[in-house]
Formats: C-alpha cells, sequence, structure tokens
C-alpha cells in the first residue's frame, strides 16, 4: 500500500504543479467563458487551488486519519 | 483632520490589541531555548496554521499582489499558483525536518547541515547566508508599515514614527515571548488580513461596479490583455512557469520557513497544516480582484507606483468611511507585522545558534543564549529599522540576490534529508557552481530563454553535483559515506 500511496500522491502533486505552469495553464489562456463572473484563466487557478486541497485532503485521511501516530 | 485623528485611533488600539496579546503568551514555551526559538516542539495544528500562512504573507502580498494585478494583469496569477503549491514542500519535507530535530536536537537549519555533513563551517556558512538575507527582508517589512501609517494617516503618523511603532510593539512580543507570542499574534493577525482582504476585494468592486462580474465584462471590452497571459506588459511562459517553480519549491529553504518545521507538535500536524494551506492562498483572490479594479479606475492617469494600488482606491476613488481606511491600514499593518515578528526571531536565533555559537560564544550556557538571542531580536530590529530611515534603494535587489543563493542550499538539504550517500564535497560544489552560475546570469550575461535565472542556477548545481558523486564513487569504492 505505501508505494501505491507515494506515487498516487507524487502525481497528484505533478498534476497540480503542471496545471499552474506550461503546459496546463496554456490550454487555459482565455476569458471566455466565463465562470462565475471570472474570466476562464483565473477560474482555472481558483478550481485547481480547490483540486490540490481535495486531493491532499483524502491523502491525509488515507494515511493519518483514526488515531495519533507518529 | 479628523479623519486621520479616527484612523489613527482605530490603529493605535489594534496596535495595543496586537500587544496584549503577544505578552499574555508569554512563559507559555518555557524559558527554555527549544520553548524560546520553537514552542518546546510543542505547536499544534491551528497556531501552526497561522504561522506558516502569516510568514509567506507579507506586506508584498498585501499591497504588491494588487499592484501586479493593475499593472501586469494575468502575470499576477503566478503569486496565487505558487502560494498554493508551497503545502506540497511542507508535505514532503516538513515531517523528515520534524523527527530529525527532535531526535537530535536541531533548532535551525545550520545545525542540521553542520551535524549531517560533520563540517561546523558549513553550518556557519548557512547561518551567515541566512541572516543577510533575512535583515533585508526585515527592513522591507519596516519600511511598508512606515509607508502605509503615512499614507493612510495622511501624514498625520510620519514615516520614522509609524515604522517605530509598529515594530515596538513587534520587538516587544517577540523579546519577551518568543515563538508563543508570534504564534498568538499571528492568529490575531490572519485572521485581521483575511477579514479585511476579503471585505475590501468585494466592496470595492461593488461600490465601482456593480459587482465582480460586471467589473469582468467591462475589462474584457476595454482592456482584455490584462485577462490572459501574456499580460498587459508581455510577460513569457518560461519566466512565468519557472518563476513559479523556484518561487514554490526553493520558498522552504528560507530559514523562517525551514525552522518552524521543528516547532510542529507531530508530523501528522505538519501534514494537516499543508492540507489546509490552500486554504489561506484564496486570502489573494480579492487582493487580485482589488488590482484588477485599478486596471478600469486608473486607465486615464497611471498610478506612478503600483503597489499603491490598494491605498488609493480606498482612500480616493471608493470613498470609505474613516473607520473602514483605520481597519484597511490594521490589517495591512497585520500582514506587514507578523512577518517582521517570524523575522525578527529567526534571524536572531541564526545569529546566535550558527554564527556565534559556534564561534564567539562556544560553549555559552542555555541561559546565556537565550538571553543573547533576545537582545539579538532588539538589535537586528533596531538595525533593519536604521537601514530602514536611510532608504537604499538597492534593498530589493540585495534580498532577491540572497535568496537565489538560499536556493541554492536545496540539494544540500535533500541530501541532509533522503540522500545520505550524498558527500559533503558534492553539495558543496554544487552550492558553489550554482552561486556562481545564478549570479553570473542574472548580473552578467542574462538568462536564456528568458528563464528565471535560479533555475538554471539549481540545473547547474545538480551537474556539478551528480559529476562529484560519480567521481568520487571511483576514487574510494566500498565507501558510502564522507
Amino acid at each position: 500500500m505505501s508505494k501505491t500511496y507515494h506515487t498516487l500522491v507524487g502525481l497528484h502533486f505533478a498534476l497540480c504543479t503542471l496545471a499552474m505552469i506550461w503546459p496546463g495553464a496554456l490550454i487555459a489562456n482565455r476569458i471566455e467563458p466565463t465562470l462565475f463572473g471570472l474570466p476562464f484563466l483565473f477560474a482555472w487557478y481558483i478550481l485547481w487551488m480547490l483540486v490540490l486541497f481535495i486531493g491532499m485532503w483524502v491523502a491525509f485521511g488515507v494515511r493519518h486519519g483514526g488515531h495519533r501516530d507518529e | 483632520m479628523s479623519d486621520s485623528v479616527i484612523v489613527t485611533g482605530v490603529t493605535l488600539a489594534y496596535l495595543l490589541v496586537v500587544l496584549w496579546v503577544g505578552l499574555r503568551a508569554r512563559g507559555q514555551g518555557g524559558s527554555s531555548l527549544e520553548g524560546y526559538v520553537a514552542g518546546g516542539r510543542h505547536v499544534g495544528v491551528v497556531i501552526l496554521f497561522f504561522i506558516l500562512g502569516a510568514e509567506i504573507f507579507s506586506a508584498f502580498a498585501f499591497l504588491g499582489t494588487p499592484g501586479w494585478a493593475y499593472q501586469h494583469g494575468a502575470p499576477a496569477f503566478y503569486i496565487l499558483a505558487y502560494l498554493s503549491l508551497v503545502p506540497i514542500t511542507i508535505w514532503v519535507l516538513g515531517p523528515r525536518v520534524a523527527a530529525l530535530g527532535r531526535a537530535r536536537g536541531y533548532l535551525t537549519q545550520g545545525d542540521m547541515i553542520a551535524d549531517h555533513y560533520q563540517s561546523k563551517g558549513l553550518g556557519v556558512l548557512a547561518g551567515v547566508i541566512g541572516v543577510v538575507a533575512l535583515v533585508p527582508y526585515l527592513t522591507i517589512q519596516i519600511a511598508g508599515a512606515g509607508l502605509l501609517f503615512s499614507a493612510a494617516t495622511d501624514g498625520l503618523v510620519p514615516f520614522w514614527l509609524g515604522a517605530l511603532l509598529a515594530f515596538l510593539v513587534v520587538a516587544a512580543y517577540v523579546f519577551c515571548s518568543g515563538l508563543s507570542g508570534i504564534g498568538w499574534t499571528n492568529l490575531v493577525q490572519g485572521i485581521m488580513m483575511i477579514a479585511i482582504a476579503w471585505f475590501l476585494g468585494l466592496a470595492i468592486p461593488e461600490r465601482l461596479f456593480d459587482g465582480v462580474g460586471e467589473m469582468f465584462a467591462r475589462l474584457q471590452a476595454e482592456a482584455p490583455e490584462h485577462l490572459i497571459l501574456p499580460g498587459a506588459n508581455g510577460m513569457g511562459w518560461g519566466y512565468f512557469s519557472t518563476a513559479i517553480l523556484i518561487s514554490a519549491f526553493g520558498g522552504a529553504m528560507w530559514p523562517h520557513l525551514f525552522m518552524k518545521f521543528y516547532s510542529a507538535d507531530s508530523g501528522r500536524s505538519l501534514r494537516q497544516v499543508s492540507v489546509f494551506y490552500p486554504l489561506y492562498a484564496y486570502l489573494l483572490v480579492p487582493l487580485l480582484l482589488i488590482g484588477f479594479a485599478g486596471v478600469l479606475v486608473f486607465a486615464d492617469a497611471p498610478l506612478a507606483r503600483p503597489d499603491t494600488v490598494l491605498l488609493r482606491l480606498v482612500m480616493d476613488v471608493a470613498d470609505f468611511s474613516p473607520w473602514v481606511v483605520g481597519l484597511m491600514l490594521s490589517g495591512a499593518l497585520a500582514a506587514a507585522m507578523s512577518t517582521g515578528a517570524n523575522l525578527a526571531h529567526t534571524a536572531a536565533v541564526v545569529l546566535v545558534r550558527d554564527v556565534l555559537g559556534t564561534t564567539l560564544m562556544r560553549g555559552a550556557s542555555e541561559r546565556a543564549s537565550v538571553s543573547a538571542t533576545r537582545w539579538s531580536v532588539l538589535g537586528l530590529s533596531l538595525a533593519a529599522y536604521g537601514i530602514a530611515l536611510l532608504n537604499p534603494a538597492s534593498l530589493v535587489m540585495i534580498l532577491l540576490t540572497a535568496y537565489g543563493v538560499i536556493v541554492q542550499l536545496f540539494p544540500m538539504v535533500l541530501g541532509a534529508l533522503f540522500f545520505p550517500s550524498l558527500r559533503r564535497v558534492s553539495v558543496m560544489a554544487g552550492a558553489i557552481a550554482g552561486s556562481l552560475a545564478f549570479l553570473l546570469l542574472d548580473f552578467g550575461i542574462g538568462s536564456p530563454l528568458g528563464w528565471h535565472a535560479g533555475v538554471w542556477g539549481v540545473l547547474a548545481n545538480l551537474m556539478v553535483l551528480g559529476v562529484c558523486q560519480a567521481l568520487l564513487a571511483r576514487q574510494v569504492p566500498g565507501r558510502a559515506e564522507a
């Protein structure tokens, strides 16, 4: 479980990083369609911040949920 | 005139609250060195979250973020991206650093480097670089506080007095309460910053344009280049991407961030902080909205200094009451002071422990070390205040240069944490090569492909490190560690 876990967490981090720089942000570099009144590129960053948060939350729950260890 | 008095009164009241909270925390960490420096390694999730958050959200984040959005437009998302990627480094490095620190009694970066590589000289070097980088950083916070005070009170409180007031408060609670004082005040200051930023970020577009959506609709019609990359001034993808990478992952090499890993009560707490960290980064969203409002408001008469866009909008354009201006000043001061407190504390610890502790003060008692650290907090704060009054223009350049060099410690620190086979000679040669490459590109020939020079420095660093490792492995077969 440990190796799969670390690989998945690493992939999540890599994906979020690449989404915020070239080439990920390149495909989002547009004004339309607007989301919640924000230009698409602005909304893109806000959404990926949320994805990063949710992924880390899940990873934390899997590894450190329940009792306190370490 | 009476408006300025109200603004000053609100802000002084806020400073008194912060001082009271900071002094009350006295004695919570105990009077030992570990207590003063690392809160006895017992700092829990909530306080840790606000310490790590507030120290990155400085006066620059509060004023510079709207400034960037106003001046460049979309390239300002670079700040949003790098701050939301910082928790990855906390997640990966934090628990390991905390565990090593607990097991071997480390309190600074220099401790770990000197012990792992068995070289006192390397520890002193890391200490000197740290202090040289931290003092200009502190000076920028102090100067920021002075500028904010004098601008928001229309000169009723002049620059020298505003800077002095804000930093006397900071120096007083750091002197008395150490990391516990920083923790509790950063909780107050962090909540203040978040509340003020969101209030202003939503209120300004609402007052001026009837809402955020309408504001962006007008921007799309009048200044669409601000809404996508490369922005209003043509920032290339190469620079944008590499600047994010170097700031997000090199940022943890700043001593004031790195040392906080030692103060965590467990590795689990550090992981939990990193989970919630992106939520702190959302603080930048309203600040970006303010900057974008400035693009439309100041379209005909551009501001001479982009980082004054928040102040000008609040004071001249949006016509808020002096009570709101006072709260805005308090929120912006909170950003400067909470970062400044961490910087003064860290610089003093590094100076006493890494630089003096292994040279002039060798063998000093724990009590003497705590006392020396306390007085260094005052001394360094006063020195930074003095530099702020002289206001040398080269300050930002010293800061950026020092940062480029600090990032070159990254392979050395990674080696100490995860790669025991890396030898002292290799990491030193790598750090020197990386620093020289960075300085050469930054001040000399310019950076290839328009990338951030720090990235080339790290690549040179890793290449030299790899070559040294390969050569050494051939020379001394069978010996894993030097």
